[in-house]
């Protein structure tokens, strides 16, 4: 009996796995897809992973892209402004695109990368040098292609919160929803920092200062809605509309002091509706964007007693552009066909209050080559009219050859030439 | 063994990394002589890094407080005030006045200042400290270092001329186009002299007239008003065909005047800029003034500031682009003798002698 139970004993783990084999486990399936990059032959293009986006959706672009880039970002310290620059290019050489809208501000030609929260984008895409003529001239750089994918989903809501040190607390919500041809997706954040830790400061007087960090304080709140209505099986409307408030005191440097001294306020606008049109290879991209920043530099040296505005302006661009492409022209031929008209005007309230606008109309011609197993060549064609002045035509050309038969061995080639207008403080002040 | 290797080759490299450090990190406690000429590098707004340029017989030194005290000295040294065996670096962005002995060593730091600029002695222990954003004149008491209350102007107060028992202080900048007078005895305002845009510093000559000098007055003149210091009465009004005429200066024997015209811009040249110099007549007319500069502002050069050491030597300070380091100029009876490279936009000098 005994060896009877123990065999029993023995016997069981099999059984068990017997069992454990002969059970079927359901697995929901799961589909990966993703658009392929759009990538010109010959041209350095790179994209950060869709889940490093998601993992960190609450830090701030500078961060995103100075941790999973090789691109440098220089930061400007507590709540100072953040720029990107390509291979010893300042800022202005960076060109920011939002859906293919330049967003870069036009008055100071740059744009800071610190106030944009990872949070609001679903793709950020790098342009590496003459690939960054697809959107526009003047990036010689390169640019960041920063982009929202339409709405599709419905009764999805997702929120997070945070809080730290220094009374810093985050929250974040996004919600989808969806009823026929209609898609809607809200995404909303507020953002603040107090910054008001503790120091002990050795070296601004004879004997160590303690003390809290004063007046370094940051907010920012902002709201993303995405709409999309379903024309027809071949074409859609997108409104994007972006609203965003950043209140920010600049402290200064502990060597020089730690009084009140100065702050600055942005509010953006950012207006976006687009008719995608899709037939068979035919793809038709028509956008009229709005674009509105208001930002207000304020420091208590104007007035003796409380601080005052010392620089006070209104940026507005509008933006019609329209992009045609046909991908298979011929075998393995594309071409794209680009329009874009832009007019900025600045209201200054500096000094004076003063009135400055400029109106660019720029035309491109794209081909793409990718036939044979070999080679690919691809080439662009720009001209830009700024107020009725011709500028010197800019394109870019770039070759893939494949070094090695059915081996990912390639040699790339690029060769472009890219035109700079200065900004408007350039100009004017 | 083959840690050991490892950890050899790490201590080679730390050591390399480390002798290769700036030398800034190393530097060193520095002599200095009895007489000797100290330079205040400004330093760029909001950077931190004013500094102290020493030009003594043998050697020009740099960074001197740096040097002597292991800390940087702050942003935007304004003005120096010798006081017995000490001096007040009146560092105006770090909202602080540094004391220290004729060596550069610390001796207390005075905090609580908004924006502090020049420092006028009204007796053995009392000093007025101007200010171009607290809308008001401290009261410094000199040999405790505590701040003692406060005038108020209600504007920007710069350098300011003491006569008798008055105080001539200007206020510069932002429009305004006054000098105050204010009475030592009890501390209070009793006039502003209506004068022209962005006044510079106060002067009195040597037939007891205040000169003021509006150099913001119009783009191609600056308005000079004299004022009789007693009474206050305008005693004369002249037009200044010079642009930004400023930094008006008087020989020891207050009988020849100096003033500095030139754009404030780096890269601007013109042959109207450079150092001017006039004698002092009891009437003027238009035809007094010098047509041409004493000291002409050459290309690449940047007049910031000048100083007069006696009736023949005068330095100047040149902030070339605001950026690189400066050069301080010595000319002798107009002639240029000697430069010194200095700290960056070099704009106060001292003559420390030995008496």
């Amino acid at each position: 009996m005994k060896r009877l139970l123990l065999l029993a004993f023995l016997a069981s783990p099999a059984v068990l796995f017997a069992n454990l084999q002969d059970t079927v486990i359901r697995v929901k399936s799961v589909s990966i897809k993703h658009k392929r990059i759009n990538q010109a032959k010959g041209f350095k293009k790179e994209r950060i992973a869709p889940e490093v986006l998601k993992l960190e959706a609450h830090t701030d672009l500078s961060q995103l892209i100075s941790e999973n880039t090789p691109i440098y970002v220089k930061n400007y310290g507590q709540n100072g402004i953040s720029t990107v620059s390509f291979r010893g290019t300042n800022a202005t050489h960076t060109q920011v695109n939002w859906n293919g809208i330049p967003l870069n501000s036009i008055s100071l030609g740059q744009f800071d990368f610190s106030l944009i929260p990872s949070f609001l984008v679903d793709e950020v895409a790098i342009s590496y040098g003459g690939s960054s003529l697809e959107h526009g001239s003047g990036a010689f750089g390169g640019s960041v292609d920063l982009s929202n994918g339409s709405p599709v989903k419905s009764g999805i809501h997702k929120a997070s919160a945070s809080y730290g040190s220094t009374h810093q607390s985050a929250l974040f919500y996004q919600g989808e929803t969806q009823s026929g041809a209609f898609a809607n997706r809200i995404r909303v954040f507020g953002k603040y920092n107090k910054n008001d830790f503790r120091y002990t400061n050795k070296f601004y007087a004879k004997n160590p200062i303690t003390g809290r960090r004063q007046h370094a304080a940051y907010y920012s709140f902002g709201l993303m809605n995405e709409a999309k209505l379903q024309l027809n099986s071949h074409q859609h409307l997108l409104l994007n509309i972006w609203a965003q408030q950043n209140h920010r005191e600049l402290p200064k440097s502990f060597l020089v002091g730690d009084s009140r001294e100065q702050e600055m306020q942005n509010f953006n606008l950012r207006n976006l509706l687009t008719h995608k049109w899709f037939i068979g290879a035919n793809k038709w991209e028509n956008s009229l964007a709005f674009l509105h920043e208001t930002m207000e530099f304020s420091s208590r040296f104007t007035r003796l007693d409380k601080p005052a505005t010392v620089s006070l302006s209104h940026s507005n661009t509008l933006h019609y552009k329209s992009d045609y492409s046909l991908n298979d022209l011929s075998d393995g031929m594309k071409i794209k066909l680009k329009l874009d008209n832009k007019y900025d005007f600045l209201i200054s309230k500096t000094h004076t209050q003063e009135f400055l606008s400029r109106n660019l109309l720029s035309g491109a011609l794209s081909l793409e080559y990718a036939h044979l197993d070999w080679a690919s060549f691809s080439a662009l064609l720009r001209q830009d009219v700024q107020d009725q002045e011709l500028a010197t035509p800019t394109f870019a050309t770039g070759a893939d050859f494949r070094l090695v038969p059915a081996r990912n061995y390639f040699l790339k080639l690029n060769f472009s030439r890219n035109i700079k207008r200065p900004s408007l403080n350039d100009l004017y002040y | 063994m083959k840690t050991c290797h490892h950890l050899l080759l790490y201590f080679a490299l730390a050591t390399t990394l480390l002798a290769c450090l700036d030398s800034d990190i190393h530097l060193r406690p520095v002599q200095l002589a009895e007489t000797k000429i100290v330079i205040l590098n400004e330093g760029n707004y909001t950077y931190g890094n004013a500094s102290i340029s020493v030009w003594q017989p043998s050697e020009v030194l740099q960074k001197v407080f740096r040097s002597q005290n292991a800390r940087p000295l702050g942003d935007v040294a304004q003005s120096l005030f010798p006081f017995e065996d000490k001096y007040f670096l009146v560092i105006n962005n770090s909202e602080k006045i540094e004391v220290v002995d004729k060596n550069f060593k610390s001796l207390h730091t005075i905090t609580g200042l908004t924006s502090p600029r020049y420092i006028c002695q009204i007796n053995d222990t009392l000093a007025y400290v101007s200010d171009l954003y607290a809308g008001a004149i401290s009261l410094l008491h000199l040999r405790n270092y505590k701040l003692l209350g406060q005038i108020k102007t209600g504007k920007p107060t710069e350098q300011m001329l003491r006569y008798k028992h008055k105080v001539f202080v200007n206020n510069w900048s932002y429009g305004n186009d006054t000098v105050q007078v204010i009475d030592t005895r009890n501390h209070q305002i009793i006039k502003s002299l209506k004068v022209g845009k962005d006044p510079s510093a106060p002067v009195l000559d040597h037939l007891n007239r205040l000169w003021t000098f509006g150099q913001g007055e119009t783009k191609n003149s600056t308005l000079i008003k004299l004022f009789n210091p007693e009474d206050h009465s305008l005693i004369q009004e002249l037009h200044l065909p010079h642009q930004h005429a400023r930094n008006p200066k008087l020989n020891p024997a207050k009988d020849s005047l100096y003033y500095l015209s030139s754009s404030y811009s780096s890269g601007h040249n013109s042959k109207t800029y450079g150092i001017y110099k006039m004698a002092i007549k009891e009437n003027f007319s238009a035809s007094d003034f010098p047509t041409k500069p004493f000291i002409q502002q050459k290309k690449g050069n940047l007049f910031y500031n000048f100083f007069i050491q006696n009736d023949s030597s005068l330095y100047i300070s040149d902030a070339i682009d605001y950026v690189q380091n400066g050069v301080i100029f010595h000319y002798l009876n107009g002639a240029k003798k000697d430069s010194a490279r200095v700290g960056v936009i070099p704009q106060f000098i001292h003559f420390e002698t030995t008496q």
